[in-house]
């Protein structure tokens, strides 16, 4: 755990970096990274809207997480549907784009991603080492981008 | 006579995005939309379009499958695939019959991109 954590902070500027092109992208608007971005023992966090998205390879799993308020969320969609809609498919290209980064490629190797699914209002991702922070919009929208990852576990029906 | 074209991607957000492109840009008509891989393969038998786009990662059948069904029924099928899925992916897909492939995110705001973008469409029908 300790060592995915040193991992995680070593690439955490590509991971950060890839939050904001990516949100930049997709909403068409300027972004910037706020300063809040932290390596922590695990995912957690209460938000309004929380979308994850599973990944993995063969030596490793994890989620990644988009999470924003409500009033945020409606600068950009309407409705709930809209809501789950665009943060999806942020966090569905933030996996690619998380895989563009060289370094992030280097460490963990290329990730296959699910379907995203919307969370409601609460995450946790158990032992693993997660990075997080924003990515602040033109709009002044706070959208919290986090990626945690920990080494491949089966889980056994006993 | 502009190219007919069927868009397929789970995003609705996206299609919007991709179907604007495709008539303002490329003045293309976009005939249908579809969010998964069985709408996919049902829309291009209806269709018949000049052209396919499909998303690789959608609920049920995902786009891979979608893509080889479709070649399997027409191989003249020419196939646009426009993924945020890396690795070996595009390789699968260019092997197996798609005509091109594109990365998201789409950068419709970056003058380079639109140009590769424009470019691999203009590849797809050479």
């Amino acid at each position: 755990m300790a060592e995915m954590e040193d991992t995680l902070s070593e690439i955490r500027d590509d991971i950060s970096l890839a939050a904001s092109r990516t949100i930049s992208s997709l909403l068409m608007v300027d972004c910037s990274i706020a300063d809040d971005w932290e390596v922590k023992e695990r995912l957690t966090g209460m938000y309004d809207h929380i979308i994850t998205l599973g990944c993995s390879n063969s030596d490793y799993q994890g989620v990644i997480m988009i999470a924003v308020g409500d009033q945020g969320a409606h600068q950009y969609a309407d409705t709930h549907e809209e809501v789950v809609d665009i943060f999806g498919e942020i966090a569905n290209t933030y996996c690619g784009m998380l895989m563009d980064q060289d370094r992030v490629k280097e460490k963990i190797g290329i990730l296959s991603q699910a379907i995203p699914m919307y969370a409601a209002d609460r995450t946790f991702f158990p032992r693993a080492a997660a990075v997080s922070g924003s990515v602040v919009t033109e709009d002044d929208v706070y959208i919290r981008v986090g990626f945690a990852i920990r080494g491949f576990m089966t889980l056994l029906n006993i | 006579m502009s190219k007919r074209v069927v868009v397929v991607d789970d995003s609705k957000f996206l299609t919007k995005q991709i179907k604007k492109f495709l008539e303002k840009e490329m003045g293309y008509e976009v005939v249908a939309i579809g969010h998964d891989g069985e709408e996919a393969v049902t829309l291009y038998e209806e269709h018949k379009p000049d052209l396919i786009t499909l998303d690789i990662t959608m609920p049920g059948k995902d786009g891979q499958d979608a893509m080889e069904e479709i070649i399997e029924k027409d191989p003249d099928a020419k196939i646009l695939m426009i993924s945020a899925v890396r690795g070996d992916a595009m390789l699968e897909c260019m092997a197996n019959g798609a005509s091109g492939y594109v990365e998201k995110p789409l950068k419709l705001k970056d003058a380079d991109f639109v140009t590769d973008f424009k470019a691999t469409l203009n590849e797809v029908f050479e």
